[in-house]
């Protein structure tokens, strides 16, 4: 009797171990684990599973570090011929790593057959291409050159946003002598501190001198760019005190607690305010950095496909879902960015979200180097670092900031990788 | 007899094959990557000689930070951790009341993971809500921006990590004192050693062994720093805490410098050799000489 509960218990596990290597499997890994990140790619998981309700779903979400603790993982992976069946990748520079290294699988064909080519701008399918080849599907979009503003100190100091950088720059004396913080910065990780000198040079130089120097074409001595590091220094001038210690959204947190005016952030921190309970264009306000009106900076998260990825058809699928008008929709609108696809009705969305839907159809756009989009990966984290240096040393005379982006340049080989690689800006 | 040293080998196999494998073949591995142009995603096998080596010493000013800042954090980490260890590990063995409860309460920092005990000192030292603000505010102190401050993130960093390895050294230590029969000690007595000089002239002569050993294990440990300071700077604020480890961590995996990372980490090992290796010999020699 024993020998046969034996036996049962044993067939039975055989039994199961069968059925479960015969469903087919979807693993995922993504750095979506903040609260309404994680909620957003939930939800379209959950989109996921109704439609494939066979498919086992295996998600892999890894803090920190805005994806590099993934992408070591990740790297790992695809080393140890166990890649996934995908995984979040910036479009653009980070993307093309892997593809130039020929770890992702083409998917022009899938790309033209679902006539996707129709629905994203030209711009965001040269990020998610590399050679004539299409390897990635875009998810989202988020606007880099955005600033936000508590609209109850505007309104108490009689300011409004100035249209040009100088008028920006001459704004913030103003504000500081009148108590408040002009700019909120949480720089604890460094890429905001980068992302100001960024949207500065955008403003300054324009998109094509934009590109021109993540290209490698033009240098730091440029004079745009060496108006760029004077700006800069002038703003870090008016940043809060403690900036190191706190992260973007702490810094966000400054504006809602009335002690800061201004940030420079993404429009990610548009979620950060909904989620504080602010009313956008009520409490605050959110608009294209000074002088770059008309410029869309993007950073956009894709999905590939690696090369030896398991059950690739449950990938095939997740790519037809995440471009769908639907998944865009609901996860978008949970995250606080934009859809990618141009189609898609702006019902449901805030007023800054339904304004950048509108700006991505018009605007000039040019892709975020800080996040990974606008040039090679190894260079931006030098040239970040070199900003933090100019950063701390408040000092240091503009030929010597000048030198030091240059020297990052030069080491890192920018200009011969950016022409080495079949890209376009 | 035979029998018995076929046994101890088939012990002893499986173990030198792991190690064989998993320490050896990747030292090996490693160094044979730090002189290849494999600086990119993709595996390139090419000789490069001592390119990746020459330009970490020569060109790389970032490595030049880093190995400044290691060998700052070195001896105050050491030393901090060895005396501050010596110190508790000599109170605990005074005969002091309730002493299980003492040393749990100094051994435990050692069994946090070194992730949470910086996400701790991050809250510490947050200079608006962390408790080291709050103190500074009760004295009336103005308040520092710690981790964000060129000046006093390295030593914040120092202070945690010494908080978090003295239980090691106390244990150590510990250890060592339980070893010192109580007769030498009565006889020292006797002739009429007391306090200091009991101390220095017989009780730390004694635990030369245990002091050896502490050395050793807290050099390679600041040597391969990272953890802590991944956690609470990430290196920063513009490399003032940054060290070997981040680097190759940094190279190796985000800039795809593998060959840059490879030889970063060799140059940690042989830093860390220096120290080992004197230490083997001079282990040896000790345990002769009290056996």
């Amino acid at each position: 009797m024993k020998s046969f509960k034996v036996f049962l218990l044993v067939g039975l596990l055989i039994g199961a171990m069968g059925i479960m290597s015969m469903a087919a499997t979807f693993s995922i890994y993504d750095w979506w684990t903040a609260g309404g990140e994680a909620q957003a790619i939930a939800t379209v998981l959950n989109m996921y599973h109704q439609a494939y309700p066979d498919v086992a779903i295996v998600q892999n979400p890894v803090a920190g570090g805005a994806g590099v603790n993934m992408q070591a993982v990740i790297k790992s992976l695809i080393f140890a011929g166990v890649p996934p069946t995908t995984f979040q990748v910036h479009a653009g520079w980070e993307m093309y790593q892997y593809a130039s290294a020929n770890l992702l699988q083409p998917i022009t064909n899938l790309w033209q057959s679902e006539g996707w080519t129709k629905v994203f701008p030209q711009r965001i399918q040269q990020m998610c291409s590399y050679n004539g080849q299409f390897y990635a599907v875009p998810m989202d979009v988020h606007r880099a050159n955005m600033i936000w503003y508590n609209k109850a100190i505007f309104d108490k100091l009689g300011l409004t946003m100035p249209t040009t950088i100088q008028g920006f720059i001459n704004m913030l004396p103003k504000i500081k002598a009148a108590g408040y913080t002009p700019i909120a910065l949480g720089d604890s990780a460094n890429w905001t501190t980068a992302m100001l000198f960024e949207e500065t040079l955008l403003a300054v130089a324009g998109p094509d001198k934009y590109n021109q120097y993540f290209e490698g074409k033009i240098t730091a001595s440029d004079p745009a760019v060496q108006q760029t590091i004077q700006y800069f220094k002038t703003e870090l001038q008016y940043v809060n005190a403690n900036h190191a210690s706190l992260t973007w959204d702490q810094a966000c947190g400054l504006l809602v607690s009335g002690q800061a005016v201004m940030t420079i952030m993404g429009d990610w921190a548009n979620g950060y305010f909904m989620a504080a309970g602010w009313k956008p264009n009520v409490d605050y306000g959110g608009v294209a950095v000074p002088g770059t009106e008309g410029i869309y900076n993007l950073v956009v998260d894709s999905f590939p496909i690696p090369v030896g990825a398991p059950d690739v058809q449950t990938g095939y699928d997740w790519l037809k879902l995440i471009a769908s008008v639907p998944a865009q929709a609901a996860f978008n609108q949970i995250k606080g960015s934009i859809p990618a696809r141009i189609d898609v009705s702006t019902t449901g969305f805030n007023p800054i979200q339904v304004a950048n839907m509108e700006a991505l159809k018009k605007d000039v756009l040019t892709a975020s180097a800080v996040h990974g989009s606008e040039a090679p990966v190894a260079f931006v984290t030098d040239w970040e670092n070199a900003l933090t240096v100019i950063q701390y040393h408040p000092d240091m005379s503009l030929q010597a900031c000048v030198n030091l982006l240059n020297m990052t340049a030069q080491q890192d080989n920018l200009a011969g990788t950016v022409a080495s690689a079949n890209v376009n800006y | 007899m035979r029998k018995r040293t076929l046994v101890s080998i088939a012990f002893i196999v499986p173990s030198v094959i792991i190690v064989g494998i998993f320490v050896y073949a990747f030292i090996a591995w490693t160094l044979a990557a730090s002189f290849t142009n494999w600086n990119t995603l993709l595996p390139n096998w090419s000789f490069a000689g001592l390119k990746n080596y020459i330009y970490l010493f020569t060109q790389d000013m970032r490595f030049h930070m880093d190995l400044v800042n290691n060998f700052i954090f070195l001896p105050f980490f050491v030393l901090g951790t060895m005396i501050l260890g010596f110190f508790l590990a000599t109170l605990l063995n005074s005969g002091i009341k309730f002493e299980a409860f003492f040393r749990t309460v100094f051994l435990l920092p050692m069994a946090i993971s070194l992730v949470v005990s910086g996400v701790i000192w991050i809250w510490i030292y947050d200079p608006t809500n962390g408790a080291l603000a709050s103190l500074f505010q009760i004295f009336h102190l103005p308040a520092v921006n710690w981790l964000g401050s060129m000046t006093y993130a390295l030593p914040a960093i120092i202070i945690a990590t010494v908080w978090q390895y003295t239980g090691f050294t106390t244990s150590i230590y510990l250890a060592g004192l339980r070893g010192i029969p109580q007769e030498v000690i009565e006889a020292a007595r006797l002739d009429g050693a007391h306090g200091l000089r009991l101390y220095w002239n017989i009780i730390i002569p004694m635990v030369q062994s245990s002091t050896v050993t502490a050395f050793v294990l807290m050099v390679q440990l600041s040597l391969q720093m990272f953890d802590i300071v991944w956690v609470m700077t990430q290196g920063g604020p513009a490399f003032a805490t940054d060290m070997p480890a981040v680097y190759m961590f940094i190279a190796g995996f985000k800039q795809n410098f593998v060959a840059r990372g490879a030889a970063i980490a060799i140059i940690i090992f042989a830093l860390t050799l220096v120290v080992v290796i004197p230490y083997l010999f001079t282990a040896g020699k000790i345990t002769e000489e009290e056996a």
